[in-house]
């Protein structure tokens, strides 16, 4: 296996592909339906709380504001030079709530010198208000050292189905976008790749590549074209989304793992068809299939799908990916996802391996 | 040593039997014919020298490495121009040729060297398909010899040209030849292989029926005849070896009727009639 011709064919792929409108086709329709689920879902997790506040920017108290914002709460904190200005921005609506805190703060609750804080509020109160007094709370019990006077134990109990639990966990928002992610990977390797391979045996420059090369550098010249728009495409999926995962690693595993299994899907098919409208016309029918289980993979569905679903290559990586996005284990038994996932590389290319035996035998 | 030797080379799909046990060699320099109808096998026979195909039996050796087993080696060694059109249709001319060279591992400067080759300097920016017939096949030409193969296939390469593209390609190939590159060829024109081969071969069935220069083949089994103008304006077919029309010849030239005689050798087209008894 020569690497140097393996790069030739990946650049020029990667340039002739481009121009293929029928392959731009099937980056860009992902991009669209993302933003445009992007658009219609409101982050229904995030309030957005504009606070102001005077004294010491390097409080405890503002720390532990800022803390108990974590991702549920978009906290815009802003820090102005007295208690005048903070007042004037609550009553000009500039903020929804402010706090002044006293210069030595900090030292004076640990003192037990009782400083008094300032929470400035509108008239008719504000939950901007209670979400920092309560901040204000918390941080202040922490710096005096007293203990808790009770514990709030939190319980989370299963409201209707476990997957109506995982798109309430992620948000509709975060849910669906992350849905066309799979949707793009999946139009790239069933739609895009089969194309650049089908196009190469119809028009017959596959003869003139196999002068110099053989199948397998020219399969992995494209199978490595996939991986690259793959990579290129989800990354500016999540920038046009504003989507962060959480636990990376995770989420590139589920990704990586996914693109490839649904390459080696798609060079498979490549060798079926005998021309790239072929390819166009049958990937398109079988899109829904290898998509739709990866749009269901946190909905309720009947018990007797989701075991039928669980054999999808989609349906799995998009279990690993909605919990590398969320940054907890939203799905459990994850190790059947990656499983399946492995097994669906492990065929695809085993049968890949075996097509290109036969084809140079 | 031969630039290509074949010997008892078969190739079977199920019970067809495209190539059928053909063993010839084809020396240095050479521009050697391979001719026949379509389905003879001509086609099968280049993608089993050019590794694109394993024989079913026999063997085949490329400039003195085993087709199958050294393909890897022979390969650098080796180009083809194909029977259709296969250019890389939204990339420019040079952008074809720089792929390739990119490829072969040549530099990026032997494109601009064939593009002159060929004539197609002006047109180096243009996407190839908006190239006439005759442009992409002599860009294919230059494709071809990006490596300086020392033997170069080439698979009807004037098929569907134009009669002016058509006697650029021809002039090509023969400038190719005169440089020492050795040139296996399969065609459907009987003049262009009289014109360029050295040798030819015909193959029929997936078998060789005949392999010779087109002189020897032509005295072999073409008919020699002689056109014959008379006093009174009469044209006559006449054939020499016919004992009949050599009299009546005879007889003319004592009585002093002939005006004028043109002698006509066979062609390769008689040849082929003959072995395959059918024309192509």
């Amino acid at each position: 296996m020569r690497i140097s011709i393996i790069a030739a064919i990946f650049r020029k792929d990667v340039v002739d592909a481009v121009r293929d409108s029928r392959v731009l086709v099937s980056l860009l329709t992902p991009i669209v339906l993302a933003i445009l689920y992007n658009s219609i879902f409101p982050e229904e997790r995030v309030v957005e709380v504009k606070v102001a506040f005077a004294g010491p920017e390097n409080s405890a108290l503002v720390r532990s504001v800022e803390d108990r914002a974590g991702q549920t709460v978009s906290l815009k904190l802003r820090h102005v030079d007295s208690d005048v200005e903070a007042r004037h921005l609550v009553v000009t609506q500039g903020v929804d709530a402010a706090f002044v805190l006293p210069a030595d703060v900090d030292d004076a609750i640990r003192q037990g010198r009782r400083p008094t804080i300032t929470l400035i509020q509108p008239a008719e109160g504000s939950s901007a208000a209670n979400f920092v007094s309560a901040a204000l709370e918390t941080g202040i019990r922490a710096l005096s050292g007293q203990p808790p006077i009770a514990t709030v134990a939190v319980e989370r109990v299963q409201a209707g189905s476990a997957e109506a639990g995982v798109l309430g966990e992620l948000g509709a928002r975060r849910y669906f976008v992350l849905a066309t992610v799979v949707m793009m990977l999946g139009m790239i390797a069933v739609l895009a790749v089969p194309i650049i391979l089908t196009e190469e045996a119809e028009k017959k420059t596959l003869d003139a590549l196999l002068l110099v090369a053989n199948y397998r550098e020219v399969i992995i010249g494209k199978a490595l074209v996939g991986l690259a728009y793959s990579a290129a495409s989800v990354a500016l999926m999540l920038a046009l989304t504003r989507l962060r995962p959480i636990d990376i690693p995770t989420f590139v595993m589920g990704t990586a793992l996914l693109a490839v299994s649904l390459i080696g899907l798609g060079l498979l098919l490549g060798g079926v068809f005998k021309s790239a409208a072929q390819v166009y016309t049958w990937s398109s029918v079988l899109l829904l299939p290898i998509i739709g289980p990866a749009f269901v993979a946190g909905l309720p569905v009947p018990d007797a799908l989701d075991i039928a679903l669980r054999a999808f290559p989609t349906f799995q990586g998009m279990r690993v990916m909605t919990n590398g996005l969320a940054g907890k284990p939203l799905f459990t038994d994850i190790w059947i996802s990656y499983a399946v996932l492995l097994a669906w590389v492990a065929i695809a290319y085993g049968a890949l391996a075996w097509r290109l035996g036969r084809r140079e035998s | 040593m031969a630039a290509v030797e074949v010997q008892d080379l078969k190739k079977h799909y199920g019970a067809v039997r495209a190539v059928d046990g053909i063993t010839f060699s084809v020396a240095e320099g050479e521009v050697f014919g391979l001719l026949g109808h379509n389905g003879a096998g001509k086609t099968t026979t280049i993608r089993m020298l050019t590794g694109r195909a394993r024989p079913t039996a026999g063997r085949a050796f490329v400039a003195g490495l085993d087709a199958v087993t050294d393909r890897d080696r022979v390969k650098p060694l080796i180009n083809a121009v194909f029977e259709d059109p296969n250019l890389y249709d939204r990339f420019a001319g040079i952008e074809n040729l720089r792929f390739f060279a990119t490829l072969y591992g040549v530099k990026a400067s032997r494109a601009d060297e064939l593009l002159d080759l060929v004539g197609l300097r002006d047109a180096a920016k243009r996407k190839a398909k908006t190239y006439s017939s005759g442009m992409k096949q002599r860009l294919m030409i230059a494709r071809s010899l990006i490596n300086s193969p020392r033997v170069l296939f080439m698979d009807e390469p004037t098929r569907g040209l134009d009669p002016t593209s058509a006697r650029e390609v021809r002039a090509l190939v023969a400038q190719l030849a005169r440089e020492g590159t050795t040139i296996f060829l399969t065609t459907h024109y009987m003049e262009e292989a009289d014109e360029l081969c050295t040798r030819v071969a015909f193959l029929s069935q997936g078998r060789i029926v005949a392999l010779d220069t087109p002189r020897e083949l032509k005295l072999r089994y073409g008919q020699r005849t002689a056109k014959v103008l008379l006093r009174d304006r009469t044209e006559n077919d006449l054939r020499l070896d016919d004992p009949q029309d050599a009299a009546k010849l005879a007889q003319w030239m004592r009585a002093d009727q002939v005006l004028t005689i043109h002698s006509q050798e066979g062609t390769l087209e008689d040849v082929f009639v003959a072995l395959a008894g059918r024309p192509l």
